[in-house]
């Protein structure tokens, strides 16, 4: 661990800058929720995230004080993000490509997402265990 | 602030098996993002099965979603950013030696959590009351009642650990109180690793309101 990498948590930041973050996350939240009203189909929950992130990311840089620390510090907020990317990503990537077999169980007519059209009523007699 | 205080805290930031105060302050930042990383993942085991069972289920959740007080949450998240707030104020006012700022910031950061739990104690009692918490006494008036009731098992869950936590974190902010005259602007370092674990949960529920609240909220 580098000293220059963790560096610097002197830095003061004045109260002004704490109050404008506080002011835009109120009005991000007051945001998310008059989104939440309208009718975005599949946009809503992207719209809703994006706007969660940028909350997440004023918090950590202004109010956790990642603005003015050192570059090991950037690295854990990476791996955080990094194993969660893993965690959903293989997670959800398992899930949706159980092709035949759907997630909801097999030979059950069900959730489409991105399985390829189903319905066979029964597995092909080629078809290898699974 | 007397010599015995500084005294004091010349000897807390500096501690024999550190180089120097500010490698013990490094290493002690460190260790608390560290920790978060693990929280990260801690809850982030929950948001997974969220997110999975959302998209299996996306209309059962839309429903079973729109039984959550949108009120209540709304002013819980903003109590949370306020609290959040009060918490970076109290640090401030450690870090430039202002005891009386530093305290009352403190006794305010751990009023609003306080507020936060009193508004999910009702809303828990509301949901027992209303039939709506999994297990035998699981009552769903609606279409998808299994569905809806892993809904609530995943809203309980994140929502139960995410109380959890604020416990923990007043409770420290109680004990960094009684302790205030250890801290000051040159030893800081746990008032600002506490800092760094309240906004942590913060930024959990920055998360948890839309995905739990607002799910289906357009008509």
């Amino acid at each position: 661990m580098e000293r220059s990498a963790t560096a610097d948590q002197h830095e003061i930041v004045p109260i002004s800058t704490y109050l404008a973050v506080f002011a835009v996350l109120i009005g991000l939240t007051a945001v998310t929720v008059m989104v939440a009203t309208l009718d975005l189909g599949d946009m809503n929950v992207v719209v809703a995230l994006v706007v969660a992130t940028i909350k997440a990311v004023l918090v950590l840089l202004f109010f956790m004080h990642l603005r003015h620390s050192g570059r090991f510090l950037w690295l854990i907020l990476g791996f955080s993000f990094g194993f969660m990317a893993l965690l959903i990503g293989l997670t959800l990537s398992d899930v949706f490509t159980r092709g035949y077999w759907s997630p909801l169980g097999p030979n059950v007519e069900g959730f489409s997402l991105s399985a390829p059209s189903q319905a066979a009523p029964n597995p092909p007699a080629a078809s290898h265990t699974r | 602030m007397s010599d015995s205080t500084t005294a004091l805290q010349h000897h807390l930031a500096h501690q024999h098996q550190f180089d120097d105060a500010d490698q013990q302050r490094q290493a002690s930042t460190f260790g608390m993002w560290i920790f978060l990383l693990t929280e990260v993942m801690f809850f982030g085991g929950v948001f997974t099965a969220y997110v999975l069972y959302r998209a299996l289920y996306p209309d059962a959740f839309g429903h079973a979603s729109n039984h959550l007080d949108i009120r209540l949450g709304g002013f819980n998240t903003a109590v949370l950013l306020t609290s959040s707030l009060t918490m970076v104020l109290a640090v401030y006012g450690c870090q430039v030696g202002r005891r009386r700022m530093f305290k009352t910031f403190l006794l305010a950061t751990i009023g609003l959590g306080l507020v936060f739990l009193a508004v999910k104690a009702y809303e828990y009692a509301h949901k027992f009351h209303e039939g709506l918490v999994p297990g035998p006494f699981f009552n769903y008036h609606g279409p998808d009642a299994p569905q809806a009731q892993l809904f609530f098992s995943i809203y309980f869950a994140l929502t139960g650990i995410h109380a959890l936590h604020m416990v923990i974190g007043i409770c420290i902010l109680g004990i960094l109180f009684f302790n205030a005259r250890k801290y000051g602007p040159d030893y800081y370092t746990p008032v600002e690793n506490t800092g760094l674990y309240w906004h942590f949960v913060d930024i959990v529920w920055i998360f948890l309101f839309p995905l739990l609240y607002l799910i289906l909220r357009h008509h």
